[in-house]
């Protein structure tokens, strides 16, 4: 008797199984999660006491599309786009003038020549956007993403290409920078995303980001690779993402501010690339905002191009 | 003077090979950053393995079942088929991690035969053939112990509790019905749904969801008491060995010679696999046994007819287990898989991958009009399996001797064990 109960219940517990696949087969909805998603949260989060920069104001940058920005010597604000826009050390507008292709980078020199890279060309305009001088650069591949120029030179970042052509102002082409040479052991440059900054430095060595391997890489005026600083880590010390920093600049004693993607933050590393200090967290921007353009003037104030916001953000030390 | 050079070139050649394996180990890429506590999801599927290994998997299946066919037929052990089992445990359980297992092998058969841009590795389909062939020569030998689901259910049949031949019957039509879906989703390439319910393979994998790993655990409970539970009443290769059984050549005997009705056997098999001697039927009136007769040959193409024409109208339901035709309705209906504050991952991987709405309709509607067909052929041979079963237990069947039942018998041997026969001497 006892047997037959259990063989009962037995049998019983067999239909439950299988109605419990049925059921499942049919009729459940399936946990939607996504188990592969990688949960970024604690990488938002940062030490507010390491913030040592505060924001003072904002320049709306009205233009539909805004991507670089650039500071001349006597604190004027170029911002680029489909528009070229200059704004005084007050911030207040001076000119605006429509382009007929949207500029990817800017950057000015002491003679107040601007320097744009627009699709495969580079175009150099005066504040009031007049055309002074043009030229092309020949790879159809190239991805013009920053701009730079000390006293003779052009330094233009072709993220296509992953190396920087060096020109004279004239568009006179001379030589290439962060070119892959095995024979002394210098690999490419490896570029993930079409991020890719260049920078002068105090002793005109040019620094070259390279965001596949979270480093900027300094070059000689021969092209030489001289030094390098940066780490990969999930730690507010170090970059993190597939590749970054995205864009760098210098302060005038030399130390970086750097901006990031995936993480937007903007950050101070010394000379020698010890993380110094937070400019601004990622609490302070739009979710998933990348294309932070950085600029800095003589108060040692730092410029941040804000292109979901459309703003240039600036921020002063604390 | 050819020999030395051609050794000269082998180890030049091996040279250069060394060098590109050094030029691939150069860590060009930073490994990426997931020290934020982010653990990769185990993958449901063990790692491939290199082809050797895959063949070699065949030849420990082809070896281990050649010897389990001979511990049963020849020696009558059924201590080498329980050592046998143990080591398809360890092999094809634990360091195979259930895969490739002859059961799930079904689904790749038929997806291959249904699917032309399927290409079915070959390994897979020795995994199928080979058993099925074993089977037909020498009856469920790979049941027996080969089997490492089996196997595993085999070792902790301690208390079998009989079960009464008709719920035996009864019961048994589910593997049958299992199999018949199986085959179904695996012709439309919708789903395996033998592996995604496999009770046993999360226990080799030590990877078990939290309900397979108490569903698994359930039916090792239950088959303390009645015997390989998934075999008899759930398993789809199970069901086909079943048919093939029944035609095997050389299937094994109780005894080794003249069986002597001792019925020491009787209640020896645990899954009621024994035909008891029947040798004298009840006398019944000719009337009744001719309206019996005409009953049951009228009811079997009714069944059919019936089973087919319930299933196809059901084939709207059934198609929901298709992702595609499941995505389709749930867009079509904007229930976002009955989940409320963000959207399903499934539609925004749709968003994403650039197909219009319109497209998607078409695939599944195009996936819809299969199922119509298909699930026909489902209902009819659930329908012809229920009305066979049927006639079966309404047939006399003749017996003089304890025999296994072909069918269903899983050559385990224990029923030799209580055999006092002894082999005949040959002269």
């Amino acid at each position: 008797m006892k047997k037959n109960i259990l063989l009962i219940l037995l049998i019983i517990l067999i239909l439950a199984i299988l109605a419990f696949m049925v059921n499942d087969l049919f009729f459940s909805h399936k946990t939607q999660d996504n188990p592969y998603e990688l949960n970024t949260d604690s990488l938002n989060r940062y030490d507010s006491s390491l913030v040592c920069y505060k924001e003072i104001s904002q320049i709306p940058v009205d233009m539909e599309e805004v991507n670089a920005i650039s500071i001349d010597k006597n604190d004027n604000i170029i911002a680029a786009g489909s528009k070229l826009m200059v704004f005084d050390k007050n911030f207040k507008m001076i000119n605006s003038s429509a382009l007929t292709e949207a500029a990817s980078c800017v950057c000015v020199n002491s003679n107040d020549e601007v320097f744009l890279g627009i699709q495969h060309h580079i175009e150099v305009r005066n504040f009031t956007g007049k055309l002074l001088r043009q030229w092309n650069i020949k790879n159809s591949e190239s991805v013009l993403t920053s701009i730079a120029v000390d006293e003779s030179n052009v330094y233009v970042a072709d993220a296509g290409e992953r190396r920087v052509h060096q020109f004279d102002f004239n568009g006179k082409f001379i030589k290439n920078m962060g070119e892959e040479d095995s024979i002394n052991g210098v690999p490419a440059i490896i570029i993930r995303s079409p991020f890719f900054d260049v920078a002068i430095g105090r002793d005109q060595e040019i620094w070259i980001v390279n965001p596949g391997m979270y480093l900027v890489e300094a070059f000689d005026s021969k092209g030489k690779l001289k030094s390098s600083w940066g780490s990969s880590s999930d730690k507010i010390e170090g970059f993190c993402g597939c590749c970054n920093p995205t864009h760098i600049t210098l302060l005038a004693d030399g130390s970086f501010v750097t901006s990031e993607k995936a993480i937007p933050r903007v950050k101070i590393y010394s000379q020698t690339g010890e993380f110094k200090c937070i400019v601004a967290g990622p609490d302070q921007f739009n979710e998933a905002t990348k294309g932070l353009d950085l600029a800095t003037d003589s108060k040692n104030k730092v410029y941040v191009l804000d292109p979901a916001r459309k703003q240039i953000r600036i921020f002063v030390k604390k | 003077m050819q020999k030395i050079r051609n050794i000269v070139f082998y180890i030049f050649m091996l040279m250069l090979a060394l060098q590109s394996y050094d030029l691939s180990a150069k860590n060009r890429f930073p490994k990426p950053e997931f020290e934020s506590g982010h653990t990769q999801p185990k993958t449901i599927t063990p790692s491939p393995r290199t082809l050797i290994l895959e063949y070699l998997d065949v030849m420990v299946l082809l070896v281990s079942i050649s010897l389990i066919s001979w511990l049963i037929l020849k020696k009558r052990s059924r201590k080498g088929v329980f050592l046998t089992g143990i080591f398809s445990i360890l092999y094809f359980g634990f360091y195979r991690e259930g895969c490739i297992c002859s059961i799930g092998s079904i689904q790749n058969v038929v997806l291959a035969l249904f699917n032309t841009q399927y290409k079915i590795p070959l390994t897979a389909l020795l995994f199928f053939i080979i058993p099925v062939l074993y089977t037909l020569f020498f009856g469920r030998t790979f049941c027996a112990g080969i089997c490492p689901l089996g196997a595993i259910q085999d070792i902790i049949a301690v208390k079998p509790i009989p079960v009464k031949i008709w719920l035996e019957k009864v019961l048994g039509i589910i593997p049958f019905i299992y199999l018949a879906f199986a085959i179904l989703y695996a012709a439309t390439a919708s789903d395996f749904i033998i592996c995604r319910y496999d009770p046993f393979v999360g226990f080799y994998r030590f990877d078990a969801s939290f309900m397979m790993f108490v569903i698994g655990g359930l039916l090792l409970l239950i088959g303390i008491f009645i015997a390989r539970p998934y075999c008899r009443y759930l398993c789809p290769y199970g069901a086909l060995l079943n048919i093939v059984s029944r035609f095997s050549f050389i299937h094994m005997k109780i005894t080794p010679a003249e069986c002597i009705n001792c019925k020491l056997c009787e209640n020896s098999c645990p899954y009621s696999a024994i035909n008891i001697p029947a040798t004298h039927r009840e006398k019944e009136k000719t009337s009744v046994m001719v309206k019996r007769y005409i009953m049951l040959s009228l009811i079997l193409p009714v069944l059919v007819v019936a089973g087919g024409f319930i299933t196809s109208n059901f084939h709207e339901n059934l198609a929901m287990v298709n992702h595609k035709v499941k995505l389709a309705s749930e867009i079509l209906h904007n229930s976002n898989y009955g989940i409320k504050g963000k959207e399903a991952i499934e539609i925004t991987a749709f968003k994403s991958s650039g197909q219009t709405v319109t497209q998607l309709n078409t695939e599944a509607a195009a996936i819809i009009a299969e199922f119509k067909t298909a699930s026909w052929f489902t209902g009819a041979f659930i329908g012809l399996v229920i009305g066979l079963t049927l006639i079966g237990l309404s047939v006399f069947k003749y017996h003089v001797d304890y025999t296994p039942n072909k069918a269903s018998c899983l050559s385990c041997a224990r029923c030799m064990d209580y055999c006092p026969v002894l082999p005949e001497k040959k002269l």
